[in-house]
């Protein structure tokens, strides 16, 4: 009895591995492309899809060992065009001979073309697919995103992960709006169709990329771009200011002081049934750079360098509600504040809406506190 | 191994704690947040009520007879004849539910992971293992509880836990702004999910000590409401007005989170709650219907039955619904039948055997 137990349990051992060993959807590495990045361009009717793919040094070093002495190398950036994005994204095989993988794609950039005729599809099938995260960067190039996706960044092989670490690190200068996928979907439902997306371009100088400003999208279509100091006035508004340097100029000298953090409140006030808003800004900072070597900081000076740095975040923030009314689109998203705070008195207001918006009062409050002077007297 | 026939009160609770919410928990968010909005918690706190309140009369049903099922109950209450035809209605209504758990989950891992396989092969695969479960009976399917709910609440907590960086109060707002009628029809998807304390009904005939049995009962409710209600606002609090737009939001909840790039795309892991939990979902209600099935005509050899219905299952399955637009309709129900079903049959039961009860203590 007991054997006979012993060689059942080994014959079922021995025949589990066998439906574990793949099911219908199995594919080898080989067999598959992993994407990272995606640039979108349009024309007319025709998708032209540019896919950045990874490709694993193992395989790029075996190549070259073939191949020595000449300058061929691997391609890691293919062209592909197709009626629909997913149409072009499996004519990919046509030139690849592999099917892609996106579930590793990281960036999504928008050519102004693509982003002029409008984001709705786009975002339609990014949200659809399966293997698509919503952890994924959107940008809009002034260029042509093929163009972007050719181009090199300094300390990354592979463009797309460059992108992504130039949004990752938009905490520093706080000049960029980094939107991913998900917020970018909030932002269209929350604002029907009003969006911001960042700004992607080819830097001469560097011949590399440079992020820059931020795309203003209305009625899913790119309508505008904002430079990166309005930028920096909407992040203040949305309490999404890390760090960056605020330009100050007292008394003809200029002084670059650093963001150390910052907190946004905003209140929405009625008169009349017509919305005030207030929006108050409070900055912890410190002073990093005086041009004159043999100051000497008093008190006095302090205090009045806090008053002329609220003065420079103040006038930030008061040029990107002017953008904003210039090109009548609430991309700042007044209205769902509005909603947000008081979604009774929303309902009452929301038809008029569009005479209020140019109307708006807002007013702007900001108290900067510098705490540091940093190690020079 | 001493096998009694009997499963422990806490077991039992376990059970109900892992596969109330498991189900649920991947699709509906999104449907009551197409409804309630921001004020979905309210939706779920008047279900959770309906629950104790629905588990209060189950349980008193219950100590009644104590060791009978429903459809004992129905038989002694209103005689062989109604009892029998209650008990087709019943068998009739677990074979669908029961096909429809299945179909879920095919269609899910159809859906989401494995994109070219057919759904018939994973429902082959998960029936096999639940008709050997339930041929070895209760008891064994009371253990596998207890492990799984483990399995489960691990799993869970690791992905809300993740998820707290993501999380964004604002889209929380603005609170108490919609309607009480569009508050009431976001409870519609979740009434599927109460009803599902029928089971308790058979099963409970098979528990130990059912003296305590409400207040573990109504313990464990709250338990599966503050699941519910954890689920749900960690989905909607990162998801926003996304929510109403995803199939699975618990799914794309875990392909979004990431902690500084270290943990990232946790759908591997909603893999190990779902099929697990489904399992213990499946053997449950297949171990239902086997009981109903054997009330209704007693015979030595239950895995006659065992096999018989769970063929019927899968032939359901396949063939209820065409795709899955038609399928996702059946998941927010709109037909006041599992109402009926769920719940007005056996309160009026409930009605009746109290009366009778009374009359006949009036006699003595």
């Amino acid at each position: 009895m007991h054997t006979i137990k012993i060689k059942l349990c080994i014959s079922i051992l021995l025949i589990i591995p066998i439906c574990l060993c793949g099911c219908w959807n199995k594919t080898d590495l080989s067999e598959k492309s992993i994407i990272s990045g995606v640039g979108i361009d349009r024309n007319e009717d025709e998708i032209h899809l540019t896919l950045q793919t990874v490709i694993s040094e193992e395989i790029t070093a075996g190549e070259e060992g073939i191949k020595s002495g000449s300058e061929t190398k691997i391609k890691d950036t293919i062209f592909t065009s197709g009626k629909n994005i997913f149409d072009a994204a499996r004519n990919f095989s046509l030139v690849s001979g592999r099917k892609g993988m996106w579930s590793h794609c990281e960036v999504i950039i928008l050519g102004s073309d693509c982003a002029k005729q409008g984001i709705d599809q786009v975002l339609d099938y990014l949200s659809r697919d399966h293997e698509i995260r919503f952890r994924m960067w959107v940008l809009v190039s002034k260029t042509s995103a093929e163009e972007i996706l050719k181009s090199k960044v300094p300390f990354e092989s592979n463009t797309a992960f460059g992108i992504s670490d130039l949004l990752e690190s938009y905490k520093n200068t706080s000049y960029v709006y980094a939107v991913d996928l998900l917020h970018l979907g909030q932002h269209v439902i929350d604002l029907n169709g009003t969006a911001l997306i960042p700004a992607i371009t080819i830097d001469n100088i560097n011949k590399s990329l440079k992020l820059d400003g931020t795309a203003v999208i209305k009625d899913f279509k790119l309508i505008d771009w904002i430079d990166k100091i309005q930028t920096r006035g909407y992040l203040w508004i949305n309490g999404k200011v890390k760090s960056g340097i605020v330009n100050v100029e007292m008394d003809g000298v200029k002084h670059g002081i650093e963001i150390i953090q910052s907190k946004t409140k905003i209140d929405v006030n009625f008169e009349n049934n017509i919305p005030i808003i207030n929006i108050t800004v409070n900055v912890d900072s410190s002073l990093g750079d005086i041009e004159n070597f043999t100051s000497y900081i008093s008190l006095d000076y302090i205090e009045s360098l806090e008053k002329y740095s609220s003065e420079v975040i103040k006038k930030e923030i008061e040029s990107t509600i002017k953008k904003s009314k210039n090109i009548d689109t609430d991309f700042i998203g007044f209205s769902s504040i509005i909603y947000k705070k008081d979604p009774k008195r929303w309902k009452q207001i929301e038809e008029d809406w569009k005479s209020i918006f140019p109307e708006l009062k807002v007013n702007i409050n900001v108290n900067t506190n510098i705490y540091k002077t940093g190690l020079k007297s | 191994m001493i096998n009694n026939g009997k499963i422990s009160l806490n077991q039992l609770c376990l059970i109900l704690i892992t596969i109330i919410p498991s189900t649920s928990m991947l699709f509906l968010a999104a449907s009551i947040y197409k409804k309630a909005k921001q004020d979905y918690w309210i939706s779920i706190l008047i279900i959770g009520i309906a629950m104790i309140l629905y588990s209060l009369f189950f349980t008193k049903l219950v100590k009644m007879y104590p060791g009978k099922n429903f459809i004992d109950i129905c038989k002694s209450v209103l005689g062989n004849k109604i009892g029998i035809l209650l008990g087709i209605i019943y068998l009739t209504f677990f074979l669908h539910t029961t096909s429809s758990v299945l179909r879920e989950f095919g269609f899910f891992l159809n859906e989401t992971i494995y994109y070219e396989t057919p759904t018939l092969f994973f429902s082959v695969g998960i029936l096999i293992p639940c008709i050997y479960v339930v041929y070895k009976d209760i008891e064994v399917l009371g253990r596998v509880g207890e492990f799984i709910f483990i399995v489960f609440i691990i799993t869970i907590s690791l992905i809300v836990i993740i998820s707290i960086p993501s999380i964004e109060l604002n889209t929380l707002l603005p609170l108490l702004s919609q309607k009480p009628s569009s508050i009431i029809e976001g409870t519609y998807g979740l009434s599927i999910w109460g009803g599902q304390l029928l089971i308790l009904l058979i099963l409970s005939s098979k528990v130990n000590d059912i003296e305590n049995i409400t207040k573990s009962i109504i313990n464990s409710v709250i338990i599966i409401v503050i699941i519910i209600l954890v689920i749900t606002t960690t989905i909607i609090s990162i998801f926003g007005c996304t929510t109403e737009l995803l199939t699975f939001p618990f799914i794309s909840l875990a392909k979004y989170v990431s902690t500084e790039n270290i943990l990232q795309r946790m759908d591997t892991i909603i893999l190990i709650v779902w099929i697990s939990s489904i399992f213990l979902k499946l053997s449950v209600y297949l171990y239902c219907a086997t009981q109903i099935a054997l009330s209704i005509k007693q015979i030595k050899n239950k895995i006659i039955y065992t096999v018989s219905i769970s063929i019927m299952i899968l032939i359901l399955a396949q063939t209820l619904w065409s795709n899955s637009i038609e399928f996702k309709s059946i998941l927010v129900p709109e037909s006041p039948i599992y109402a009926v079903i769920q719940v007005l049959i056996p309160i009026i039961i409930y009605l009746i055997a109290k009366f009778k009860n009374r009359t006949k203590a009036n006699k003595i």
